[in-house]
């Protein structure tokens, strides 16, 4: 068997997934302009710290869909946290693109891509590549031609959803196996709703060296007025490697709150871009990742101003230990017609280690005049001073240390609006602290 | 006079401290016993928070020569966390802010330091909520960062419940009446006052005699460049205020006081 890059696999997946010719066609496009285009230039600041060959699926991995969860040697348990909801929460889980929890939402639609897409053609921009880089087409062409486990979530105008959503997506991985899942959510105008969307690879434990590529795509529409409050979850496997491209389109009125948690996988690269494309759009953007062994996180943001009286902020951090690298690009980009625009960039990083290193670098791009932007960054270990008067009240070093990165984390956890994931996420992060 | 025990709580004996290479205790001894307030009183710059600071085991801050006893004990060596186990509070001139960090969670923390294991969550409960009510804090002051974002008076009223809650047996109290208000010092020094008791002993480090209207101590004892240059009853105290510090400057350096070490 080949690498799988090809027509053929295509050919496989649309018969499996009884998808319309339209989509097959437009894989196949997909994949064709994949391989015309060319890969990041070591040149570009957005890609020069990340050795993009380790994210290429041609590098040896398989673009065959996995097979059904039921064949991989799982343990109950491991799937147990991902299956039992945390409190009150409507939760949805999909295994290898198959239903566990089906979802049976009042007002909501979630579908697979082909089936919501007849219903509603529009859905079809969600793929479109209008305002991404060669670079980003070049591998997010990838997830277009091969995506097999696709998500439509669809909340109608007007709808006011009672409990948060919270949607696990559990994906088996064997060793070379590369995943391709793609999620699209539209929020209908007016609506009210706070998404958890939670992504998870599991390996076969017996496996030395289980290395699989993750592709994933997010699309996120938020139409007039919607007021959202998106999570995501990062827990790919540690042998995982991530290419993520997360865009967020945010219309008039509305109002989008984002928390990207990032606690999984060995390489992640990830580019988080949110378009405000009508006035008063607004959105905050928070982002936590836990660095640990010798993970590498190339984190990029990009806060795209379209229209006047827009406003963005945005605060993402990184607690690092062991060997672990961070990388933080972050773009604000603010375009002529976008007059009255707020903008703020925040990136922080706590080093728990000597040897764990962090890079962060903001980059600008203002054609209006009558704006307010601002970034400010930081890279430090752990404050002495603040060390010191903990353990003048008798916290061990290590103790000390333990409180003040969860003091660091809660910042952003504290953004997370629903209560038992934060208590979740708090004994996560906690639980992997090495000191 | 106050009940004389077999062993003092605390020694200093001949202390010399430097912070970054440089010198700034040249030769302090001090003695205090179960019971006594002393109050050290000097200008800025004397050392009295240099003093403070390496009684609590500052790693930046060097004993170079003489030696600290509580309780008997050799404290050199002995790391921040291990003193406050045996029982010795630093009340912070500036104290820290950890954000993100609860009072609540962080005077948990502590008390499970400074006690070596867990203390029933009733029992914590309980001497929170009365120590609160003593020091006219509400409850919800529990939820609020440490020290993130506090007045003056705040941080301050949050180091004395701390030091009502951890129960030491020698606590220093490093300009505890600075930058508060008329009020919030009448509040912090009833606070104060109701934590003396025979068993422990405290020392007051403060610039103005203020406080000491309403602590009175046991001992004075004035700081100059490093050395105490006086000691003696609370009227000493009154004698400062009306002399200022440069009545105690001393006339003459004294003699091999300068740097022959």
């Amino acid at each position: 068997m080949g690498n799988g890059l090809d027509p053929s696999t295509i050919d496989a997946i649309t018969r499996r997934l009884k998808e319309p010719a339209w989509l097959g066609d437009s894989r196949r496009q997909a994949l064709a302009r994949h391989h015309q285009l060319p890969w990041p230039h070591p040149s570009d600041d957005i890609w020069r710290r990340t050795d993009v060959r380790l994210l290429d699926p041609a590098q040896g991995f398989s673009t065959v869909a996995p097979p059904l969860l039921e064949r991989m040697p799982l343990q109950h348990a491991q799937l147990e946290r991902f299956t039992q909801p945390l409190g009150n929460e409507h939760l949805v889980v999909r295994a290898n693109g198959a239903w566990i929890h089906e979802p049976q939402l009042p007002g909501m639609v979630v579908r697979e891509l082909a089936d919501a897409v007849e219903r509603d053609p529009q859905l079809q921009q969600a793929l479109a590549a209008d305002g991404l880089s060669q670079a980003e087409q070049k591998l997010t062409t990838l997830n277009s031609a091969f995506h097999h486990d696709d998500v439509a979530l669809r909340i109608p105008p007007g709808t006011s959803v009672d409990r948060p959503v919270r949607l696990v997506r559990i994906m088996s991985a064997a060793p070379q196996q590369a995943l391709f899942p793609l999620t699209i959510i539209t929020v209908g105008a007016g609506s009210t709703v706070i998404l958890i969307d939670e992504y998870v690879s599991l390996v076969d434990p017996s496996q030395s060296e289980p290395t699989h590529l993750i592709n994933g795509r997010i699309n996120l529409v938020l139409e007039p007025h919607a007021n959202v409050h998106y999570v995501r979850l990062q827990r790919w496997d540690p042998a995982g490697r991530e290419f993520l491209l997360q865009r967020a389109t945010v219309a008039e009125g509305a109002s989008l709150t984002v928390a990207n948690l990032a606690l999984g996988a060995s390489v992640s690269k990830a580019h988080f871009m949110t378009r405000l494309t009508g006035p008063n759009a607004s959105t905050k953007l928070y982002g936590f990742v836990f660095g640990h062994g010798a993970q590498h996180v190339d984190q990029h943001t990009l806060q795209d101003h379209q229209a006047p009286h827009t406003s963005s902020d945005l605060e993402f951090r990184a607690a690092l230990q062991d060997q672990s690298r961070m990388i933080y690009t972050g773009l604000i980009r603010i375009a002529q017609a976008a007059q009255h625009t707020e903008a703020f960039q925040a990136n922080h990083n706590l080093l728990l280690s000597q040897r764990a290193r962090a890079e962060t670098i903001p980059m600008l791009e203002i054609l209006a005049d009558d704006v307010q932007c601002k970034h400010a960054a930081s890279t430090s270990p752990i404050d002495e001073e603040q060390a010191f008067y903990l353990r003048s009240r008798g916290l061990s070093r290590q103790a000390a240390e333990r409180l003040i990165v969860m003091g660091f984390v809660e910042s952003v956890v504290q953004r997370i609006p629903y209560a038992p994931l934060q208590q979740q996420l708090r004994e996560d992060i906690e639980g992997g602290l090495t000191h | 006079m106050t009940k004389e025990s077999a062993q003092p709580l605390l020694v200093i004996d001949d202390v010399h401290a430097s912070v970054e290479g440089k010198e700034i205790l040249k030769g302090v001894s001090l003695t205090i016993n179960a019971g006594e307030i002393h109050a050290v009183m000097g200008p800025n710059g004397s050392g009295k928070s240099t003093l403070s600071f390496c009684l609590m085991g500052h790693p930046k801050y060097v004993l170079t020569s003489g030696r600290m006893l509580h309780n008997g004990q050799e404290m050199t060596g002995l790391t921040p966390d291990e003193r406050a186990k045996q029982g010795i509070f630093l009340a912070f001139q500036y104290p820290t802010a950890i954000p993100g960090v609860t009072i609540s969670n962080f005077l948990r923390a502590a008390l499970r330091g400074v006690r070596g294991g867990d203390v029933p969550i009733k029992e914590f409960r309980q001497a929170v909520k009365t120590q609160l009510k003593a020091l006219g804090i509400p409850e919800s002051f529990m939820n609020r960062y440490v020290n993130d974002g506090f007045s003056g008076g705040e941080k301050k009223r949050l180091e004395i419940l701390q030091m009502a809650i951890l129960n030491p047996s020698l606590a220093v109290l490093d300009e505890t009446d600075s930058g508060l208000d008329i009020d919030a010092l009448k509040t912090v020094a009833a606070g104060i006052n109701a934590l003396r008791s025979p068993e422990r002993g405290m020392l007051i480090i403060t610039h103005y005699q203020r406080l000491l209207d309403y602590i009175k101590p046991d001992q004075v004892h004035v700081m100059f460049d490093g050395r105490i240059v006086k000691s003696g009853g609370p009227e000493l105290a009154l004698e400062l205020e009306s002399k200022g510090y440069e009545g105690f400057r001393p006339a003459v350096e004294p003699v091999g006081a300068t740097e022959t070490r």
